[in-house]
Parts: C-alpha cells; structure tokens; sequence
C-alpha cells in the first residue's frame, strides 16, 4: 500500500521509532574487531566494528566509558553490548556501547600493554613515587576475598613471623565485573576510614588472566597510585604480572611473599637486639677493663718499681762505664809499658858498665861530666876514672897526644 | 629528674627509631677515644633502647579481625 510522500525527517523519524521499538535491537551482542578507534574531545569514543563481510559504526559515550574494564586498541577482537540507535540528522544508525567483553590471552594482552603505556606515561608507575613499606608496622589491612586461598595464606605467614601486629581484613570481591570497582572503593576506604593503617596489601591467589583482570584495570591502578597508606601489591602467583604490581610501592611474587614482606619476623628481631646489647655488654667491659688497666698503670707500687728499674738500669750503664774507663787506661799503661820496655832494651843495649867488664874504664873531670878528650886537660887536673866495681881518683902527671 | 624525662622520650620512639638508637650505641662503643662519662651514658642508653625494644617485641596482643561492611 503506497503512502504520499513525506519529508525525509518524518521517514528518518519512523525508522528511529521501528529500530528503537525491536527488542532485540534494544539489547543486541556483537563480536567484531575494532577499526577507526577515536577519542573524542568530548570524551565520547567512536570506532567500527567489523567483519571480514561488514561494518558496524559504535559509539560508547563518556558515561559508560568508565565502566569499561579494557584499554581499547585497534584490531582487538571484542564482543560489544548496547542498543541500536538513529542519528536522525545524519541519517545513519549506530550501535551504542552499554559494554565491551574482551576474551583470549591475545586481546588481553594487547588491552594490558596498551594501559601499562598510558600509565606509564601519566608516572604512576615512576620509582620516586614509591612509598617504603613501614619495616615495624602495628596495623595492616588486606583487601582481598575473605573466602579465598590468599587470605588465608597471608595470615598463616603472619601470625608465624609476628604476634603484635594487627590484620584488618577487609573483605572484597577479586573477580568479575564488579570486583575492579569494589577493590578501588576498598582501598580509598581504608585510606578514609583507617589512617592508622601502616601498610596495605591488595591482592588474590592465582587465576586465568581473566580472574585476575580486576587488578589490571584502571581504576584500581589509580586507587593504588592515590593511597596515602603503602601498598604491597600480590596477585596471583611469581610469573603474574599486573597494572597493579607496578603501580604499587612494591610488588610480591604471590601472597604469601606479601606477608612476609609486611610484617617483620620477631623472633629474629628478638635475637638482633639480644646480640646487639651482648655487643654493648661487651663492649663497655672490655672499655672499663682497659680503663683500670690504665689506672693500676699509674698507682704509686708501680711508679716505684718503675723508679727503681730506671735507676737499677742507670746504675748498669754507670758500671759499665766505669768498666769501659778502666780498661781503657788499663790499654794505655799496657801500651806505655810496652814503649817503655823498647826503651829499656835499647838502655841496656848501650849500657856502658857492659863495656867495663871488659877491662874499659869511664873518665869524668871533676864536675861529673864525661872526658873524651884531652883537649882541654892539662897537668894537675884531677879526673875520676870509673870501673866496673869501683872509681879512682887521679891527678894528671902527664899528657901524651895521639897524632 | 633527668632519667625519667628521658625515659618519656624512648617511649615515644616507633620500634624502628629505638631500633636504630640501640644499634647505634652499639657501634659507637666500639670505637676509641671516648670518655669514661660518654661511654657509660651511651651504654646506659643503649641498654634503655634495648628493654624498651624488647618490651615491644615481648607484649604479644594480636588482634586479627575482619571488617564487616554493613556494621
């Protein structure tokens, strides 16, 4: 049945009010890979949808943007949820995003590649904005699933290593759609509602990357980032990685490895300070002993016996002086005895009493002194004439020259 | 008079702060060229920071509890 024309505002008006009315085009899923990929300044997101056959133009507007769990990227292959929609002044329909599912290691890899960049870029992963995790703690809190396996772990390590810290267990889902939001809250409400809180840990057991995905999604990436109370992130087991092990102060390799790092063992503290007051036992002993040491170095009985020493000792270089001196002269006299000995040898070498035994007598005028002459004699001098045994005295009667 | 306005002052460290004076009354009696007077007041501090170190580690009062969200 032919109708009369009408405007084409009227046709693009019935075709929104037929599509808007379907029920099925009100609730549709739609698996395709992502093309076109476009942030608005708006914050609205634009992209297509396709197959190898077709094309569909999705838009997912601001609102609903924060309820998606993925960083979105080009090529992914993902399954869209929404509602058709007409765009009356451009006369073409699209698919408005309620929310994106995206499955298989491959796409989720992509989705956590591409979030870890953004962040990393924004600095929420930088070193200098990393917390220290308090070495005493009195209070920790865990975020985590009050049924689960990390739990449990994470209070078995810590009541084995540490008996004065205190556990607020603070219960919250770790999976499923809801569970980012609900570990974000969770930890902006410790924050809020516990500021004495020393540390917190956040986390799960182990899982498909699926049940983990919570903690690679933004907003716990940012919850984290924000708390003002420190954050051990432990999730799942050692080669699980997420946005949230690199967006917290520190990373552990699983639960348990996070207790571990949160509280501190105190028998083994209780052995560290035994050892360091022995130390100081030991070492103030040893400082007095060395002490009265010195001052029984110093008491009067010893300075006396050192008095002593010291003069025994200068009388030992006093003799031994004395002994040097004697032998000295000693060689001396030895060695004038010794010269004088020569001298004596050569006397009686020429000792004229010798010649006497052989029938020569010695002649000496009157004063003594010896006559080799008769140069200046003269008749009626009188000379002594010396024999071996006896003198004579003469008077010259008579003086005969030798020629 | 002294004793006891030093006493409220170790009370008022963390652990960690005690822990860090203890061990360093330890380190510095080690060394030489001290006073008898600053020997022993460092080993009478150091032997503070370790009772009230020990003391700490000693008062086990654990509390472990789970939040309940609808309270």
């Amino acid at each position: 049945m032919a109708i009369k024309p009408i405007k084409v505002s009227q046709l693009n008006g019935y075709i929104k009010r037929v599509l808007q009315s379907d029920p099925l085009l009100g609730n549709v899923s739609v698996i395709g890979e992502i093309s076109n990929l476009k942030y608005h300044g708006t914050g609205h997101v634009y992209f297509t949808l396709k197959d190898e056959n077709s094309k569909l133009n999705c838009f997912l507007p601001y609102e609903n943007l924060k309820d998606i769990r993925y960083e979105l990227s080009d090529g992914m292959q993902i399954t869209v949820n929404g509602y058709i929609y007409l765009y009356e002044r451009g006369g073409s329909y699209s698919l408005n995003v309620r929310d994106i599912i995206i499955e298989g290691t491959g796409n989720l890899s992509i989705a956590f590649q591409k979030l870890k960049d953004k962040l990393k870029k924004e600095g929420l992963f930088d070193e200098k904005q990393k917390k220290k995790i308090p070495f005493f703690p009195k209070k920790i809190a865990v975020i985590t699933s009050e049924t689960g396996a990390a739990v449990q772990d994470i209070i078995k390590i810590i009541k084995s290593r540490n008996n004065i810290v205190d556990v607020l267990i603070y219960p919250c889902i770790v999976q499923g759609p809801n569970a980012a939001k609900e570990i974000s809250n969770s930890i902006d409400e410790v924050n809020r509602l516990f500021p004495d809180i020393d540390t917190i840990i956040v986390g799960r057991g182990g899982g498909s990357i699926e049940e983990l995905w919570a903690f690679n999604e933004e907003i716990v990436a940012r919850s984290i980032f924000a708390s003002i109370i420190p954050v051990i992130s432990a999730v799942g087991h050692e080669t699980d990685f997420t946005i949230s092990d690199f967006a917290a102060d520190v990373r552990a390799e699983t639960p348990s490895a996070a207790a571990q790092m949160a509280v501190p063992d105190i028998e083994a503290l209780k052995q560290y300070i035994n050892s360091e007051v022995m130390q100081l036992n030991h070492s103030i002993e040893n400082y007095i002993k060395y002490l009265e040491i010195k001052v029984q170095s110093n008491n009067i009985e010893t300075l006396k016996i050192n008095l002593e020493n010291r003069i025994n000792i200068n009388i030992i270089k006093a003799e031994n002086l004395y002994k040097n001196l004697e032998n000295l002269v000693k060689q001396k006299f030895s060695s004038y005895e010794s010269v004088i000995n020569n001298y004596k040898t050569t006397l009686d070498a020429f000792n004229p009493y010798n010649i006497m035994d052989r029938g020569y007598a010695a002649v000496t005028d009157e004063k003594g002194i010896l006559v080799s002459s008769i140069a200046k004699l003269k008749k009626g001098d009188f000379l002594t004439a010396k024999l071996k045994d006896g003198e004579i005295d003469c008077k010259i009667e008579y003086i005969r020259r030798i020629n | 008079m002294a004793i006891k306005t030093k006493e409220s002052d170790v009370s008022n460290l963390t652990f960690e702060e005690a822990l860090e004076k203890l061990e360093k009354s330890a380190e510095a009696l080690k060394k030489d060229g001290y006073s008898l007077e600053d020997a022993m007041k460092n080993f009478e501090e150091g032997i503070e920071y370790y009772n009230y170190c020990n003391k700490i580690l000693t008062m086990a009062k654990q509390k472990i509890e789970v939040y309940n969200k609808n309270q």
